[in-house]
């Protein structure tokens, strides 16, 4: 009897599992196979040139998952404080449509005091000190906007630039354009703290109409990062190892036989790179070696801070293990179950409180780290979130979702540090002069530039159209280059 | 099953994905589940096939590839069996005595289980190579 | 199938020019913003792999759309901003025809990033969602 398919073997051997239902999505089926792709999966996570040099090697991508009031963090706007309690002047609400549950409520205030650091004299509040000893490295982008009104949708053309799922996230395109340049690990990894993996789920590091082997790869938070990282608990070390050894030698007679088949090679590498993957993972996220100072540096200390800032030593490290994109998305302090995100629509002043002292020691600790390790001169780091928030109040003491004007951040190699590109009006609500809007498809195309990539000519053929990762769009923000 | 790309049904395509993942590739080689269709395998082929070491593999080679191995692929199996029974062997008296059997026996058939233990491994590794796993 | 609803779009277009004194149509068609929408996406792929003869039909079609958002909004009379935009759409539209039968990729792909940028700028303020 011979098994005409995959879903055949599972069907005659996996009686009582779940049926063919649960299996047959398991299975992606094998199409005709183009001659176009065929040098892509000899190796397809081989390091590829950049499109001209450049110095970073790594992103840190974080995403303040819920999206920040930048207006309580490092958008400082006087007139705001001096007019809260009062109904929005008309004048600053022409050209946007606002659809806040609730109504525009009076313009909202809340308790800080604002400062201004370094050198270049930048503005932090009080809910952001240690981010803020390091204002001489960060280039501002104070006019950052976008569109859509709910998270899922604007974080997936955050990530992805499209509000419909289906494009592959910018993490893709980088993995996809530069390759791979540690053979043991993923190049492509997603962290986050907290209980359960980012709400807004998978499609925001899936890999889109590029190859598979493209997608971001998540750690969980905890010792074993990855889902089936341990054997089986019925077989020793030994015996795994000695049956990957058995699974090189068989794909080695296969290979030999087949040299000119890429699709096994391809298939052979991803066992290889889970074989590696198996050791150097589990050390990669293990924080051991590190030292108490450097714990403290991160906040591992305070149990605000802790998970957050475990993640970010892990991306130190995966940095230093050459993992070229890792992002980053916020989730909770353990234990906390009431503020769970920076989705504050009320009680600001508490939620912000938490979720600042939540990830301000550990990002600090970040800067510091990757600048004494020399790090910097090699990664760049973001600050980025789905939108901001409205100058106006929402529910007495909450703030709705702001798309029209808010602030990111960078930092790190090839950036101009210590600058500011945009602002937006009096009242932080829009953005002030619309040609300075800085959408994300203009970030996505300054990120690749700093990774020496030309987004225009970062292309994949798909189903006959060619497509880039700012889809139609994109714009570099030369100003914030060095 | 995050891990394998099922089809995005908002997008057309005529070309599904090929390129195997090493997320999918650690799945298919360490979940439990998995694991499970093994024991079953190995349960059905020595069922079919006897307790002949040779039949034994013949019969794996053809449920899973319709054909037979060739004589490197034998040679290769047949020196992975007999080291693998000396280690789960080494295992075993070191007080552990758990080990993975093929399933969906018959009574009737007296199996040393730690050589049993040490097919169930090999239908595994088989299983999980480029032929199958990835072909059909 | 794009090129029919650019027909009978074009068609409607002129039946209600001619028509003069009908001036009920108060929006302006969804279909011809898809059309326009599908256009621009398979200009910027045609500019992308250099195919000159794809991207001359696109910029061409394109043209000939933007027109007749223009005479719409002009009809309008209220929407000056939009008047300006469409304009604005059909000169790069032709611009691009431009640059790409001089095999000018480059300053077609540019006229092309500005061109969407334009969509957008105009949806901001008349978009209805």
């Amino acid at each position: 009897m011979s098994i005409a398919s995959r879903r055949d073997f599972l069907l005659k051997t996996g009686q009582g599992l779940g049926g063919a239902a649960a299996l047959t999505g398991l299975i992606p089926s094998v199409g005709a196979f183009g001659a176009a792709h065929a040098a892509d999966l000899v190796d397809p996570l081989a390091p590829k040139q950049p499109h001209f040099p450049a110095k970073v090697k790594s992103v840190i991508w974080l995403h303040m998952n819920g999206a920040p009031s930048t207006l309580d963090l490092y958008d400082h706007k006087p007139d705001l404080v001096k007019l809260a309690g009062t109904d929005v002047p008309a004048s600053f609400l022409k050209g946007i449509k606002t659809s806040t549950q609730g109504g525009v409520g009076k313009l909202y205030a809340s308790n800080r005091t604002w400062k201004q650091h370094g050198e270049s004299g930048a503005w932090f509040s009080d809910l952001v000190p240690s981010i803020a000893q390091h204002a001489d490295k960060l280039a501002f982008i104070k006019s950052s906007m976008t569109v859509g009104a709910t998270h899922d949708i604007s974080i997936l053309k955050l990530n992805t630039g499209d509000l419909n799922p289906g494009r592959p996230s910018l993490g893709a395109w980088v993995t996809y354009a530069l390759g791979s340049a540690n053979p043991d690990l993923p190049p492509y990894v997603v962290l986050y703290n907290g209980k359960s993996e980012p709400s807004a789920g998978s499609v925001n590091w899936n890999s889109g109409f590029l190859p598979a082997v493209y997608q971001g790869t998540a750690f969980r938070p905890g010792a074993s990062p990855i889902l089936y990282l341990d054997r089986p608990e019925l077989r020793a070390a030994t015996q795994q190892r000695s049956s990957l050894d058995l699974l090189k030698r068989l794909n080695a007679l296969g290979t030999a036989q087949r040299p000119a088949d890429t699709e096994l090679l391809a298939r052979v590498r991803s066992y290889e790179l889970a074989d590696r993957m198996q050791a150097a993972a589990p050390e990669a996220v293990d924080l051991a070696k590190e030292t108490d100072a450097t714990k403290a540096l991160y906040g591992l200390d305070d149990p605000t801070s802790a998970s957050y800032g475990t993640t970010l030593l892990r991306a130190r490290r995966l940095v230093e293990r050459g993992v070229r994109f890792i992002q980053v998305v916020s989730g909770a302090p353990d234990g906390e179950t009431e503020y769970t995100s920076w989705d504050a629509h009320s009680d600001l002043e508490k939620n912000h409180g938490l979720m600042a002292r939540m990830v301000d020691k550990p990002i600090g600790g970040l800067l510091a780290d990757l600048k004494s390790r020399g790090l910097l001169e090699s990664t760049l780091v973001v600050w980025t979130s789905e939108f901001g928030r409205t100058s106006y109040g929402q529910s007495g003491n909450g703030r709705d979702h702001n798309a029209w004007g808010y602030t990111q951040w960078l930092a790190g190699a090839g950036i101009k540090a210590g600058t500011t590109y945009g602002e937006t009006d009096e009242i932080g609500l829009q953005v002030a002069d619309k040609d300075k809007a800085v959408d994300t498809y203009d970030l996505h195309a300054t990120v690749l530039q700093l990774l020496g990539l030309d987004h225009l000519k970062t292309t994949f053929l798909n189903n006959g159209r060619s497509e880039r990762p700012t889809v139609v769009y994109g714009k570099v923000i030369k100003e914030l280059l060095a | 099953m995050q891990s394998f790309d099922p089809a995005n049904p908002s997008q057309p395509h005529h070309k599904r994905d090929v390129t195997t993942t090493p997320l999918q590739a650690l799945t298919l080689f360490n979940s439990d589940i998995v694991f499970g269709w093994s024991q079953a395998l190995a349960g059905r082929v020595i069922r079919e096939a006897g307790n002949d070491e040779s039949a034994q593999l013949t019969r794996l080679y053809q449920v899973l590839f319709s054909r037979e191995p060739n004589k490197a692929e034998k040679t290769a199996l047949k020196e992975f069996l007999s080291n693998e029974e000396k280690l789960i062997a080494q295992k075993t008296s070191n007080g552990k005595f758990e080990v993975a059997v093929p399933t969906g026996l018959k009574d009737t058939q007296q199996l040393n289980p730690i050589r049993a233990a040490a097919f169930v491994d090999l239908v595994h590794t088989v299983a999980n190579s480029n032929d199958f796993a990835y072909r059909f | 199938m794009r090129k029919e609803i650019v027909a009978i779009v074009a068609m409607a277009a002129l039946l209600a020019v001619a028509g003069g004194a009908r001036s009920d149509q108060a929006e302006l068609d969804t279909d011809l913003m898809h059309s326009i929408e599908d256009s621009n996406k398979s200009l910027a792929s045609n500019i992308a792999i250099k195919e000159t003869r794809g991207a001359s039909s696109d910029a061409k079609e394109l043209t000939e759309m933007f027109a007749q958002v223009e005479a719409f909004y002009a009809r309008k009379g209220d929407a000056p901003d939009a008047v300006e935009l469409a304009k604005k759409s059909r000169a790069l539209s032709t611009q691009i025809l431009q640059s790409v039968s001089t095999s000018d990729f480059g300053a077609a792909t540019d006229s092309a990033t500005t061109l969407s940028r334009t969509c957008k700028t105009c949806h901001n303020y008349y978009k209805k969602s």
